[in-house]
C-alpha cells in the first residue's frame, strides 16, 4: 500500500511543487496520475522512488515511512519497484536479453536464475523472438516493452510508469497500457503518470489529478462519495 | 561472480575510453619513472656515503719542502706515534703522477713528470678505531711537516647534501606529478561515467547500491595503476641498466644492480599505482554518484 499524508515539496524554498497532497493506493490497484505539464506529477513519482526528499508530510509504502529511510537503504526500497521511463532508457548496444538481464545482475541474481527468468518475462511482453536482437534494431513500442520487461524482471510489487506512452505512436500506446493492465491483473500495483486523456478514458482505472501541486480530483473519493449518497 | 563482473566491466571501461586511459597510464609512468629514478640515485648515494664512512685509510699530504728521505722517515715516525694508527705507507710524488697518467693525458703527463714537485709527498695512513677519526686527523694536522689531510668528511658532506637535495627534489616531483596523475585519472573516470550515465541511471532505478555502481570504476582506476606500474618497472630497469653500463667504468664507486631491488621497486610501484588509481576514481565517483534519476542522464 502507498500512502501520501499531507505531502509537500518545494524546490529551494520557492514555489510548492506539491502542496499538502494526501491519498492512498491499495495493493493491486491501477492508478493514473494526470495533470498538465509542471503540475507536480513527476515530482510525485520522484518522491516515491526517493530521488527527491519531501519538505513536509509522510509517504508510507507497505507500512514503512520512507521519509525516514536512511540513504543506504534507498536501493532496497527501489528493488520493490519497477520503473518504466518515457525515454525507454534502454542500452542500445546491448541485446534485448542483455538489457533485461542487466537489471537482474545488479541485484546479484545468479546466472542460472537469469537464464530462467529473462525468457519468461520476455514472453510476457511478447518479445521472446527478439531476445538476441540489438535494441537499436527495435521500434519505439518494442523498446518500451523491453523497458517494461526490465521493470518486471525482479518481480517488484509496484510498477511506476512515467509517461510510458509519451514517445510512441498512439496505436502502440494502447498496447503498452494493455500490457501494464495484464501485469496489474497478476497483482502488481501500477502507478502511471500520463497526460494522454484518450488513454485515461479508454481504460477505466482510478484517476488522481494534480493541478499546481494540489490534489484536484481523485475518482476513488468521488465514487466513494457517490456510494455514500446512494446508500443515504 | 560479482568480482568477475566488476573486473569485466572495469576492463570494458578502459577499452571504450582508450585514449584517456592511455594518457592516464602515460602520465603515471612518467611520475613513477621520475620517482624511481630519484629513489635509485638516493639509494646509490647513500651506499657510497656509507662506504666512504667505513674507509679507515686517509691520505696525509706533506709540505712541498719535505722531499728528503730522512725528513720523510721522521714524519712517518711522528705519525706512527699516535696509538690509533696501525699503518703508514709512503706514497711518492712519482707514484701520484703515474696514478693520474690516464686523467692528465700523455702531453700533460710528460710535462708534470719532468717537474718532480707537482704532487706533494704523501702517506696512506690506516686507522684502528674509526670513532677516533676526528681526534686522529687533528693530531696529524698538528704535525709541522703536514700540509693537509685528505679528509673524507668533506666528500661525505658533499654527497650527503646531494642526497638530501635529490630526496627533497624527488618529493616535489612526486607531489606535482602525483597531482597531475590524480587529475587525469579522475577525469578519465568522469568521462567513463558520463559515457555510461544511462547505465548508471538504470542501475540506480533498479536498486543498485552505490558500492555496486562504484566497483567497476574503482577497478578501472586500479587497472590503470597496475599497468602503469608494470611498464614503469621494466622501463626503469632498462634505462638504469644501460646507464650503469656507461657509468660503471667512469665513476670510482660501485652501484647497486637493479635485480637486487627489482621486487621492492615493482611492489612499491604496484602499491602506489593502485592507490593513485583508486583515489583518482573516488574523486569523480563521490561527486557524481549523488546525482539521481533524470539528473544522471542529463549530466
Amino acid at each position: 500500500m502507498i500512502e501520501f499524508k499531507n505531502a509537500s515539496k518545494s524546490y529551494d524554498n520557492k514555489s510548492l511543487a506539491l502542496d499538502d497532497v494526501s491519498f492512498t493506493i491499495s495493493d493491486g490497484e491501477f492508478v493514473f496520475i494526470v495533470g498538465a505539464s509542471g503540475s507536480g506529477k513527476s515530482t510525485l513519482l520522484k518522491l516515491l522512488t526517493k530521488e527527491e526528499e519531501l519538505t513536509s508530510g509522510k509517504i508510507i509504502i507497505n507500512g514503512d515511512d520512507i521519509t525516514k529511510l536512511k540513504k543506504r537503504k534507498i536501493p532496497y526500497l527501489r528493488r520493490m519497484m519497477g520503473v518504466v521511463f518515457q525515454d525507454f532508457r534502454v542500452i542500445e548496444k546491448m541485446t534485448v536479453f542483455e538489457n533485461v538481464a542487466f537489471a537482474m545482475h545488479i541485484v546479484g541474481a545468479r546466472s542460472k536464475e537469469i537464464r530462467r527468468r529473462v525468457p519468461y518475462v520476455l514472453n510476457l511482453v511478447n518479445l521472446e523472438n527478439k531476445a538476441r536482437n540489438k535494441v537499436s534494431e527495435l521500434s519505439g513500442g518494442e523498446k518500451q516493452r523491453v523497458g517494461i520487461a526490465r521493470a518486471l524482471v525482479n518481480n517488484p510489487s509496484i510498477i511506476i510508469a512515467d509517461e510510458p506512452t509519451g514517445n510512441i505512436d498512439p496505436s502502440m500506446s494502447y498496447e503498452i497500457v494493455e500490457l501494464l493492465n495484464q501485469i496489474n491483473k497478476c497483482g502488481t500495483t501500477v502507478v502511471m503518470v500520463t497526460h494522454d486523456i484518450s488513454i485515461v478514458k479508454k481504460f477505466n482505472f482510478r484517476v488522481i489529478e494534480i493541478s499546481e501541486g494540489k490534489l484536484k480530483r481523485d475518482t476513488k473519493s468521488e465514487k466513494e462519495a457517490e456510494g455514500e449518497k446512494d446508500e443515504n | 561472480m560479482k568480482i568477475k563482473y566488476f573486473f569485466k566491466e572495469g576492463c570494458k571501461n578502459i577499452w571504450s575510453n582508450g585514449m584517456m586511459s592511455a594518457s592516464s597510464i602515460l602520465v603515471m609512468i612518467c611520475c613513477m619513472i621520475l620517482t624511481g629514478g630519484a629513489m635509485l640515485i638516493s639509494v646509490n648515494l647513500n651506499k657510497t656515503l656509507k662506504s666512504i664512512e667505513n674507509q679507515n685509510v686517509i691520505t696525509v699530504f706533506l709540505n712541498d719542502d719535505v722531499r728528503s728521505q730522512s725528513k720523510i722517515s721522521e714524519v712517518k715516525n711522528k705519525i706512527l706515534q699516535n696509538s690509533n694508527i696501525i699503518g703508514c705507507e709512503y706514497y711518492s710524488s712519482e707514484e701520484a703522477t703515474e696514478k693520474y697518467h690516464d686523467v692528465l693525458g700523455d702531453n700533460l703527463y710528460e710535462i708534470i713528470k719532468e717537474d718532480k714537485n707537482t704532487f706533494p709527498e704523501s702517506f696512506h695512513v690506516t686507522m684502528k678505531d674509526l670513532s677516533l677519526y676526528d681526534k686522529t686527523v687533528s693530531a696529524i694536522n698538528s704535525i709541522e711537516e703536514v700540509q693537509s689531510v685528505g679528509d673524507r668528511s668533506e666528500t661525505a658532506e658533499k654527497l650527503s647534501n646531494l642526497s638530501k637535495l635529490i630526496s627533497q627534489g624527488g618529493i616535489w616531483i612526486v607531489l606535482s606529478l602525483g597531482m597531475v596523475s590524480l587529475f587525469i585519472i579522475s577525469n578519465t573516470i568522469k568521462i567513463t561515467m558520463h559515457n555510461r550515465r544511462f547505465e548508471i541511471s538504470i542501475m540506480k532505478s533498479v536498486g543498485a547500491t552505490n558500492g555496486f555502481i562504484k566497483a567497476p570504476f574503482i577497478i578501472e582506476g586500479a587497472i590503470i595503476g597496475v599497468v602503469a606500474a608494470v611498464f614503469s618497472t621494466f622501463m626503469l630497469n632498462l634505462v638504469y641498466e644501460k646507464l650503469l653500463g656507461v657509468i660503471n667504468g667512469i665513476m670510482p664507486f660501485s652501484f647497486i644492480g637493479f635485480s637486487s631491488i627489482f621486487w621492492k621497486v615493482f611492489g612499491s610501484f604496484i602499491c602506489v599505482g593502485i592507490a593513485f588509481g583508486v583515489v583518482g576514481s573516488l574523486i569523480s565517483l563521490q561527486r557524481y554518484l549523488n546525482k539521481e534519476g533524470g539528473d544522471v542522464v542529463a549530466w
